[in-house]
């Protein structure tokens, strides 16, 4: 398994449960009160660093992992042609997907709704997207493309 | 588009895969309407306050004008393509690939922007922009690099 292909499953770890631990936290707290009395800035922005702390964490124990098993030599971070092209065959599939959610937060933004909505959208979108470009890439790396 | 009747430029045409002219219709399009939507949208927003510009009938209109005269131009093309004209081969297939993944870039940042705009609770006249405007950036830059990439100049990514 390339460097690469590890550092993909370990978003689709750090994703799905830092979006499933924000989303519970905050529907929770908007199922108690009206929109716009929900606190939701400060478990965003957890969730944020959650999220970039964890990539850089499973980055590193990958990195660690992958030089002891291989006897002290340095990993191959970069990954070769295959790793590019699969890594641009998953973002393409992100973006459609980050793109219709936020064509929805535009209209979402146009009929004025509540800035929770709208940052929660995007947030989604995000989230859904990186999920996204996390199964097509391992599908890449496991099927062939 | 290849209507001039010289024999180069029929020559250039039955070069041109269908997706190639297809992207130049996109590029030329999403150029056209991002100057329009920022020539409409800078005076209004300029000496007025962001919460009494009226931006989302111009968004709607450029948006709008935008799908039907690329789509309706793309369905033009279609018919007046030669029969045997090439429609898509690997190389199509990839050079999509680069160009998508070089605008999504801006699709990425204004997607950052609205939702700390959102997070700091200006008004909706900011977000609906930094996202439409990262919409069209994106077009506009991943049809350019799939024409350069068409042309032979791959960027480097």
């Amino acid at each position: 398994m390339s460097f690469t292909e590890r550092i993909t499953w370990t978003s689709l770890v750090v994703l799905p449960v830092v979006a499933l631990t924000y989303f519970t936290v905050v529907l929770t707290r908007l199922a108690d009160a009206p929109v716009d009395e929900v606190s939701w800035i400060v478990p965003m922005i957890w969730a944020i660093g959650t999220v970039i702390v964890g990539m850089i964490a499973g980055a590193i124990a990958q990195a660690i992992a992958a030089t002891i098993a291989s006897g002290g030599e340095e990993p191959d971070t970069e990954g070769d042609v295959r790793d590019k092209e699969i890594d641009r065959i998953g973002e393409y599939a992100a973006r459609h997907v980050t793109s219709l959610g936020c064509m929805a937060v535009i209209v979402l933004a146009m009929l004025r709704a509540d800035h929770f909505w709208i940052a929660n959208g995007v947030f989604l979108a995000g989230l859904v997207g990186g999920v996204v470009s996390g199964i097509v890439k391992i599908r890449a790396y496991r099927r062939g493309f | 588009m290849g209507k001039k009747k010289t024999p180069n430029c029929d020559e250039e045409w039955a070069s041109m895969s269908r997706d190639e002219v297809y992207n130049w219709i996109f590029a030329l399009v999403s150029l056209v309407s991002t100057i329009t939507y920022l020539a409409i949208l800078v005076p209004r927003k300029i000496g007025a306050p962001a919460s009494e510009v009226s931006y989302v009938a111009p968004l709607l209109w450029v948006f709008g004008c935008g799908m039907v005269v690329g789509f309706g131009t793309a369905l033009a093309v279609r018919l007046a393509a030669p029969k045997d004209s090439k429609v898509r081969d690997e190389r199509d297939k990839e050079i999509e690939l680069i160009g998508q993944y070089v605008g999504s870039g801006f699709v990425t940042i204004g997607a950052m922007a609205a939702l700390v705009l959102s997070i700091l609770e200006v008004d909706h006249f900011w977000v609906s922009n930094s996202l439409f405007v990262g919409f069209l950036f994106a077009a506009v830059l991943s049809s350019f690099a799939k024409a350069a990439a068409y042309r032979g100049e791959y960027p480097e990514i």
